[in-house]
């Protein structure tokens, strides 16, 4: 499946301000390929997710999906959320088959589907557990067999691993990168981590500090696995987080502003500051 | 240590109800056949009016929940429901129906049904939105989305309110009785001992009502609640 972004603007109404979120966002994913998207907290990554999962509409600007303007959400692109965002009262295995039980699929077509996306992600002892007794990676990986038991042609992978321990995150990644290679997706995973992005994509894409822009965009040729510590990558990890710190550093000015507004509110300090009134 | 101060602060004044001699009363009531068949008669009425808040709070509840234009215009009509003591419904339901025992059903529904219609609705309205996003994507729509995403995550809720329900309707069950007077029931035996002026006697019957209240909201809705629970996840 092979998405395409054209100018893609999206603005919130917040309290009566108008803020703009992604600003003429324009980029694309080939057939097959594992686009990585890195960018400060805030600046609209998630947003993006959701444009391209038809979730929300473009301000401005067009999303394309095999040349057609997204109408709206499908099972041809699932998401996995950061939050996993399992339904509680339901099993692992009621929660993989939940997009087929929408679909309308038989009940043995769905079981034996479920089982199959379960064993992808290693949890078969776990099919008759409830979301909470899991822990946050295993909730992860029923997370992504739920979303690969609708055999979507893309994966949209917003902040998937960013609860996770270090280890558990290593493991979730080789695992996700053995899906990959078995069913030649096309996956869209955002990310604030440089070194997941690298590690895991073809392409490394950067975003702006609010409004959201691309700024610049890395193909990494090297074989995978890939291991975090390898020198090539050390020296493109380097260049994006160069390029990203300008951006954070933006966003923490921002912050600051913010708090010089708050801080000189109360009339007692006026201008004399702290100091003046001791 | 506090019982026995009390047992024997009783024996020297008339005004302190002597507890052995309460639970010796309710032990003795509870096996009079009379007060047994009064005590059915009472639990079948709660049980009739408790289906009927069952139906209609959850059913109005979900209505209000689903259709934001329903909220606007009930809302606060059920909230004013919500806040209405039970007992205050006994003079329209004698009213309604006359001195019988379909006036103290009333009053049950009345008395109860808000409760479980507002915690329904707000239970449907607290539904976490990433949910609704990711049966979106998964490709749930309208009415699939209500019925297996949103009506589940607000079960929890709705168990919270049938709990509570159980006791607002027990005190309206009993407010109606007690007030109605000549119906057969609990109400009716506690405003006949009431005339005796026996201090034990009334307090045997109070510590009977409290304890059967109890006594269902611990075998049946603590249960329930325990096992949405832990299935939920949310203890």
């Amino acid at each position: 499946m092979q998405v395409a972004l054209e100018r893609v603007s999206k603005q919130f109404s917040h309290n009566g301000d108008r803020i703009h979120v992604l600003e003429e966002v324009s980029f694309t994913i080939a057939e097959g390929e594992f686009v990585c998207l890195v960018g400060p907290s805030g600046c609209g990554k998630s947003t993006l997710i959701h444009l391209i999962a038809g979730l929300e509409r473009p301000s401005s600007g067009r999303v394309l999906i095999d040349g057609q303007p997204v109408a709206g959400p499908g099972t041809d692109r699932v998401v996995v959320f950061q939050e996993a965002a399992l339904f509680p009262w339901l099993t692992v295995q009621e929660n993989v088959e939940f997009g087929l039980k929408m679909g309308g699929a038989p009940p043995e077509e769905r079981r034996r589907k479920a089982l199959e996306a379960v064993r992808m992600v290693h949890l078969s002892r776990f099919v008759d557990f409830y979301p909470h007794q899991l822990s946050g990676g295993m909730k992860q990986r029923v997370a992504i067999a739920r979303a690969l038991v609708m055999d979507p042609k893309l994966l949209l992978m917003d902040e998937p691993f960013a609860s996770v321990d270090a280890q558990t995150r290593h493991l979730l990644h080789e695992e996700l990168l053995e899906i990959w290679g078995k069913t030649h997706k096309t996956i869209f995973f955002v990310t604030h981590n440089v070194r997941e992005a690298t590690v895991l994509g073809d392409k490394v894409l950067t975003l702006s500090a609010r409004p959201g822009r691309i700024k610049n965009g890395y193909r990494i040729h090297l074989p995978r696995p890939r291991r975090e510590s390898d020198p090539h990558l050390i020296v493109i990890q380097q260049r994006i987080l160069l390029s990203l710190q300008e951006e954070i550093a933006k966003v923490v000015k921002n912050e600051d502003l913010d708090y010089l507004v708050e801080k000189d509110k109360p009339m007692v300090f006026g201008n004399s500051g702290v100091g003046g009134a001791l | 240590m506090a019982i026995a101060a009390w047992e024997g602060l009783s024996r020297v004044s008339p005004w302190v109800p002597s507890v052995l001699g309460i639970f010796r009363l309710v032990a003795l009531n509870l096996t009079d056949i009379r007060i047994l068949t009064a005590l059915t008669s009472s639990l079948q009425r709660m049980a009739i009016g408790f289906i009927g808040v069952f139906m209609l709070g959850i059913g109005t509840g979900l209505l209000l929940g689903r259709f934001r234009l329903l909220d606007d215009v009930f809302g606060t009509l059920a909230m004013a429901l919500h806040a209405m003591p039970g007992a205050a419904w006994v003079p329209l339901a004698i009213l309604l129906f006359g001195l019988n025992q379909w006036a103290v059903i009333f009053t049950v529904l009345l008395g109860a049904t808000g409760i479980v219609m507002v915690s329904t609705s707000t239970g449907i309205k607290e539904v976490p939105p990433i949910l609704l996003r990711a049966a979106q994507t998964m490709g749930a729509r309208g009415t699939k989305i209500f019925w297996h995403v949103v009506v589940p995550s607000a079960i929890p809720r709705i168990v919270d309110g049938l709990r509570l329900a159980w006791a607002f309707g027990w005190r309206a069950l009993m407010a109606g009785e007690l007030m109605i007077g000549s119906l057969h029931g609990m109400g009716e035996v506690l405003n006949r001992v009431a005339k005796q002026r026996d201090l034990h006697q009334i307090l045997a019957f109070m510590t009977i009502i409290a304890a059967i209240s109890l006594a269902v909201d611990h075998l049946i809705f603590r249960r329930l609640e325990n096992l949405v629970r832990t299935r939920w996840g949310t203890a």
